[in-house]
């Protein structure tokens, strides 16, 4: 199989992956989770976005720096999303 | 171009990217905040989201990633005439996403649950459901306005792969499109649990 061949099975490959998670993340969203219906919908859609960002995007070939702006966005988004979350709660 | 260039343009990407996730951070932060203040509101707001009109949003961004995705490949390998195919069909997909989020924007302002001052629903009384849904139109309203912007974008390269100015071995303009329309597709991934499905 050409190069070409194989990663447009990749990308297929993926999608087919990107579209199993979503039914399975509405179907789970239907079901009663309790507290762990947030933790489940947004992990499910952090391993989506994690696909997308690496056969999509092609992150891994786009050097340290793209990287480092990546890994230094998603932190500084947890850290803003949760130091909220907490200094709401403990007032 | 040298590669020099083209890998500084891929970083100088890159970091936008960031930033305009940053952007959409503080909205997460403040939905995070009021959801955490008004609980029941929220769970009672976010019930009337359309759920399958989200669930459908989310597939059809997915499907065109895979395009932008796929476009980039071919015009890789030469085969340019694919390539704008695949991104008609992109642009196809961001219209049918634009019509159902506008659908359903259209649906909750007939019910009264609409922006700011504007809301009036008598089923939702509270706070928070208001500020609920102000989040929902604000929030759903920038990420479609990075939609159509991501269109424009992808309409250029279109135009541009007609006239020959994006092929083989320059196609760096297409790929820089590409992340940012990808970009636009991540940041839905998180909105629709935020909206649709946490309950």
């Amino acid at each position: 199989m050409t190069d070409h061949a194989s990663h447009d099975r990749r990308l297929l490959f993926t999608l087919f992956g990107l579209v199993a998670l979503t039914v399975t993340s509405y179907l789970l969203a239907q079901v009663p989770t309790g507290p762990a219906g947030a933790p489940i919908a947004f992990g499910i859609a952090a391993v989506k976005a994690c696909l997308v960002a690496v056969v999509f995007m092609e992150v891994r070939s786009a050097g340290t720096a793209a990287w480092g702006a990546a890994v230094v966005a998603i932190l500084f988004i947890l850290l803003l999303v949760g130091g909220t979350v907490v200094d709401v709660a403990y007032r | 171009m040298t590669p020099a260039r083209a890998h500084a343009y891929r970083t100088g990407m890159w970091i936008f990217l960031a930033s305009e996730a940053l952007l959409f951070a503080g909205l997460f932060a403040l939905y995070a905040s009021y959801r955490r203040e008004y609980p029941s509101d929220f769970e009672l707001a976010a019930a009337k989201d359309i759920g399958w009109m989200g669930a459908a949003n989310t597939l059809v961004l997915l499907v065109s990633s895979f395009f932008v995705a796929w476009a980039i490949a071919l015009v890789r390998v030469g085969r340019e005439r694919a390539a704008a195919g695949a991104l008609l069909i992109v642009l196809v997909c961001g219209a049918i996403f634009l019509a159902l989020k506008l659908g359903e924007w259209r649906i909750h302002l007939g019910e009264g649950l609409a922006p700011g001052p504007a809301y009036a629903s008598d089923e939702l009384p509270g706070r928070g459901a208001a500020l609920f849904f102000s989040l929902y139109y604000l929030m759903t309203g920038l990420h479609a306005l990075h939609l159509v912007i991501g269109m424009i974008i992808v309409g250029a390269c279109v135009y541009a792969l007609a006239a020959g100015r994006i092929a083989r071995g320059r196609d760096l303009v297409l790929e820089l499109g590409g992340l940012y329309w990808h970009f636009v597709d991540v940041i839905w991934l998180f909105l629709w649990p935020l909206f649709y499905l946490v309950r």
